[in-house]
């Protein structure tokens, strides 16, 4: 009796389930060794292009995923067991440079064509363009006085009018946190304080965001990367870009191997192709960003720039964004 | 369940007809279901085969023409002299241009580029403006490579390029073909079902063509990703079946062609649903019917067994009702026969112990001829009284009595008469025990025409007089009827020590008697059950004060002398 069962029971299963007669594609998807799985905090308009050029010089398929540099470096270090990702591609040094477990050391042979002040000694990360942080703000509404200074985002005349993303979530808005601290007298803490009373709890989620906000008229000023704020003044928006009389950091954006990935010899052929000189000059003539290499000296506006210490940003990068968390009344990202 | 099954004809007949209602029906249904929807999965895929290679064809035939008439033009002579040139418009070279590239004029546009990626010469409307980047992309590609390069472009379509080499190799320019959206809408118009999508993606899987394109984007990474993950291709939303075809090596392009798929998750779930919820009612309908059917075809089994369960108990007078004809009925009609003949048989017996029993008795009473003891008992009289021994004379006109009571053939006496015989024995053993008891009869006269069993007192006094009074110096003995709930009721009771607890239990309960004292009362206990029913006979209590009580317990009857009953 019971085996009837057992029978009559298979073949309803056999009959009422198995509706789906799909198989994945065989024959299509691409070998193991060709391919390469890249974390990217870049806008699509800098990765695109390249990760194309990529895959259409080497034959390697490349699988994108994209968030904030904060978000992917958090991701990274839930995956650590088993790793999903090959390559972070993107992100400040001082983010990278704060969780060096997270990647393995490679020094690419064109480490020599970079700046002296770009390259990792420990090899955990690779430069692989600059961005300077600066300052934006509406033409329209912001007519006379227009913010010069770090020192203008702790002004009350400009407080709940600010545009700033959530250094958690992105690593440029870190980067201008680290170096508003870093330049501005005073205790951090009085700072960070002092900085959040002004954004007045109004706080976003990316460069782009920022820039949205300005544009619209939704926020008077902000603090993004260059290339955000010039791409946005090419496009013909309200934004006007100023850069901090203090002088601005110009900070390395990086990319890394992640420890222990399935196809770490595809990331560092990344790696490599994205340091040749066609691909920074591609760069900086159409991403317009500032090329790592030494020989692609941007020619336009030489950049007034304070010692930004990466070190100490990577250092406190936990501590500060803890206390950003704690300030930010817990919940808020 | 198992156990449950197995513990009653019914239910074996219950799981056997649900089991055989409702497999083949679900079954069944299951089967259509899934058959149908292989079928239509079937022939989606021999259309997709048949509209992809006839697309393929398509494509391929193009491709390869671009590649001639590229190389075409990138040897001739009239295009070399106006690169070196390097000035306008040239009419020569606008003819050469236009004769070479007209078969495939309606798709691609051809344009002619000097080394620093400005376009000199098109088949186009216009010159574009902006310069094509020399150093990346397609250009040093195709410097690099013999023939013609393939790429998707920028924002989708498809570009290629091939380098015109002058004498010894130096580099004059690149001949560029690119197939836009409008060229492939062309180019594939009317080769496959109007229902369906035709994609065209390159090597890496990225778009070039798509015939719809505001969906390009969702639709391509989605397959893409679904390829590496190594998952089935089902697009962005699942409502669509792909079927990809690659194409020759040297592109290592991938044609998909997207038909709508009839069983969609959404309808699959509704059919599913469908199909459940009919299966339930299936279930309920067979669960009903069936168990309505095992019950009545179970009927006359479950009969026969409570009947025969009936007889096992003794109860011969069970009769089982049927109407039916067939192997039941016949069964049926066979256990009633087997009962009566069983019963009749039982009675047979009976009768035939009863006249055994009878003509025992009456051996018996013939071997002692009673007129010689009646003689006997009376010489025994009249010597107590010529002897002057009144004693005597009183004891054996007693016995005399009794024995003629005894052994008289009436079943039954009247109580009067008992009544005499129980003095008689009173008498003699007043005698016995030389007057240390007196016996009081209160009998009311209307309770003295009732009939009782011969010499159904006497025991209950004995037992008074030996159980009772027999060691006391002024011993008490009262015998009087009652009736109740019309019955009557005859009490005798004595001053004695009284009933010990045992016999007591045992008396009163007709199941737990053994062999031992007290027979003569058992004996009429039995006799007065057996003649009048259960709920008659004897029972015995001691009483509070000491001593105990015996009562009888029998029918009211009279002797039938046409008088109304007193009571």
């Amino acid at each position: 009796m019971r085996r009837l069962f057992t029978l009559v029971f298979l073949l309803l299963l056999l009959g009422g389930c198995g509706a789906s007669p799909e198989a994945p594609a065989e024959g299509f998807a691409p070998a193991e060794e060709e391919r390469l799985v890249v974390y990217t905090s870049h806008r699509e308009a800098v990765y695109r292009p390249i990760i194309q050029e990529f895959e259409n010089r080497t034959g390697i398929w490349v699988q994108v995923e994209t968030g904030g540099t904060g978000e992917l470096l958090d991701r990274l270090a839930a995956e650590a067991e088993s790793p999903a990702c090959d390559l972070l591609f993107g992100g400040g040094a001082d983010s990278l440079q704060s969780q060096p477990e997270l990647f393995e050391p490679y020094t690419s042979p064109l480490t020599d064509e970079i700046q002296p002040a770009f390259r990792c000694p420990e090899g955990t990360w690779t430069a692989f363009s600059s961005l300077p942080v600066v300052l934006i703000y509406n033409p329209v509404l912001v007519r006379s006085n227009p913010p010069d200074s770090w020192r203008s985002l702790l002004d009350p005349a400009w407080r709940g009018k600010i545009a700033f993303a959530s250094p958690v979530i992105s690593g440029s808005s870190y980067t201008a946190l680290a170096a508003m601290l870093q330049v501005l007298p005073g205790g951090d803490g009085d700072l960070l304080a002092a900085f959040l009373q002004n954004l007045d709890g109004q706080v976003l989620e990316s460069s782009s965001q920022v820039v949205n906000a300005v544009a619209d008229g939704s926020s008077y000023i902000g603090a993004i990367p260059e290339d955000v704020a010039l791409r946005a003044i090419a496009e013909g928006r309200d934004v006007a870009l100023l850069r901090p009389k203090e002088g601005t950091c110009l900070l390395p954006d990086g990319m890394a191997v992640v420890s222990g990935c399935a196809h770490g010899d595809n990331a560092r052929r990344f790696i490599d192709f994205a340091l040749r000189e066609d691909v920074q000059r591609y760069l900086s003539e159409h991403c317009l960003r500032r090329s790592a290499r030494e020989d692609l000296s941007w020619s336009e506006e030489p950049l007034d720039t304070f010692d930004y210490d990466l070190a100490w940003a990577s250092q406190q990068r936990e501590a500060l964004l803890e206390q950003w968390r704690a300030l930010s009344g817990g919940g808020a990202p | 369940m198992k156990k449950w099954i197995r513990s009653s004809f019914r239910n074996r007949i219950f799981i056997a007809m649900l089991l055989t209602a409702l497999a083949p029906l679900l079954l069944g249904g299951a089967l259509l279901l899934r058959l149908q929807v292989v079928r239509i999965e079937t022939d989606l895929a021999r259309q997709a085969e048949t509209q992809l290679a006839d697309l393929g064809d398509a494509l391929s035939g193009v491709l390869r023409s671009c590649e001639g008439i590229a190389a075409e033009l990138a040897d001739s002579t009239v295009v070399h002299s106006a690169l070196h040139r390097g000035g306008g418009g040239s009419r020569t070279l606008y003819q050469v241009l236009y004769r070479t590239t007209e078969p495939l004029r309606d798709y691609a546009r051809f344009d002619i580029y000097d080394t620093g990626g400005h376009c000199r010469y098109t088949t186009g409307t216009t010159l574009p403006a902006a310069p094509l980047d020399a150093g990346w992309g397609l250009l040093p590609a195709a410097r690099e490579a013999e023939g013609l390069v393939f790429r998707a472009g920028a924002d989708g379509g498809l570009t290629a390029a091939r380098a015109i080499r002058g004498y010894g190799g130096a580099s004059l320019g690149y001949i560029a073909v690119s197939i836009d959206q409008a060229g492939f809408v062309q180019l594939f118009g009317g080769r496959y079902s109007a229902v369906c999508e035709v994609l065209l993606l390159d090597g890496r899987w990225r778009t070039i063509y798509y015939s719809r394109p505001a969906q390009a984007r969702d639709t391509v990474d989605a397959l893409r990703t679904q390829l590496l993950a190594g998952q089935p291709l089902t697009g962005a939303d699942g409502e669509y079946r792909f079927s990809a075809a690659r194409q020759a090596e040297e592109t290592g392009f991938t044609l998909i062609l997207q038909q709508p798929r009839t069983f969609t998750g959404p309808v699959m779930n509704t059919l599913y649903l469908i199909s459940a919820v009919v299966g339930t009612l299936c279930v309920l309908l067979s669960l009903l019917c069936t168990w309505a059917l095992s019950r009545y075809l179970s009927r006359p089994v479950h009969q026969l067994d409570e009947a025969m369960g009936q007889v096992e108990r003794g109860r011969f007078d069970i009769h089982l009702e049927t109407r039916r004809a067939d192997e039941l009925g016949r069964l049926a009609a066979s256990f009633n026969r087997m009962t009566e003949e069983y019963r009749a048989n039982l009675e047979r017996n009976l009768r035939r112990q009863q006249e055994l029993n009878e003509t025992k008795l009456r051996m018996m009473q013939a071997q002692l001829n009673p007129h010689f003891l009646y003689n006997t008992l009376d010489t025994v009289k009249w010597l107590g009284v010529a002897h002057h021994v009144p004693q005597v004379a009183e004891l054996s006109t007693s016995l005399a009595a009794i024995l003629r009571a005894a052994i008289s053939g009436d079943d039954t006496v009247t109580l009067d008469r008992e009544l005499e015989l129980v003095e008689r024995y009173v008498d003699i053993q007043s005698i016995r025990f030389g007057d240390r008891f007196t016996c009081e009869v209160d009998v009311a006269e209307r309770y003295r025409g009732c009939l009782v069993p011969k010499l159904a007192l006497q025991p209950l006094v004995e037992n008074a007089i030996l159980h009772g009074v027999a060691d006391l110096e002024e011993g008490y003995i009262k015998l009087w009827a009652e009736d109740k709930d019309g019955d009557l009721l005859l009490n005798v009771s004595d001053n004695g020590p009284g009933i010990p607890a045992s016999i007591l239990e045992k008396l009163n309960n007709p199941d737990q008697r053994v062999e031992g004292g007290h027979l003569g009362l058992y004996n009429v206990d039995s006799i007065i059950r057996l003649h009048f029913g259960e709920r008659y006979g004897l029972s015995a209590a001691s009483l509070p004060g000491g001593g105990s009580r015996v009562t009888l317990r029998l029918p009211m009857r009279k002797e039938d002398r046409g008088e109304e009953p007193p009571c």
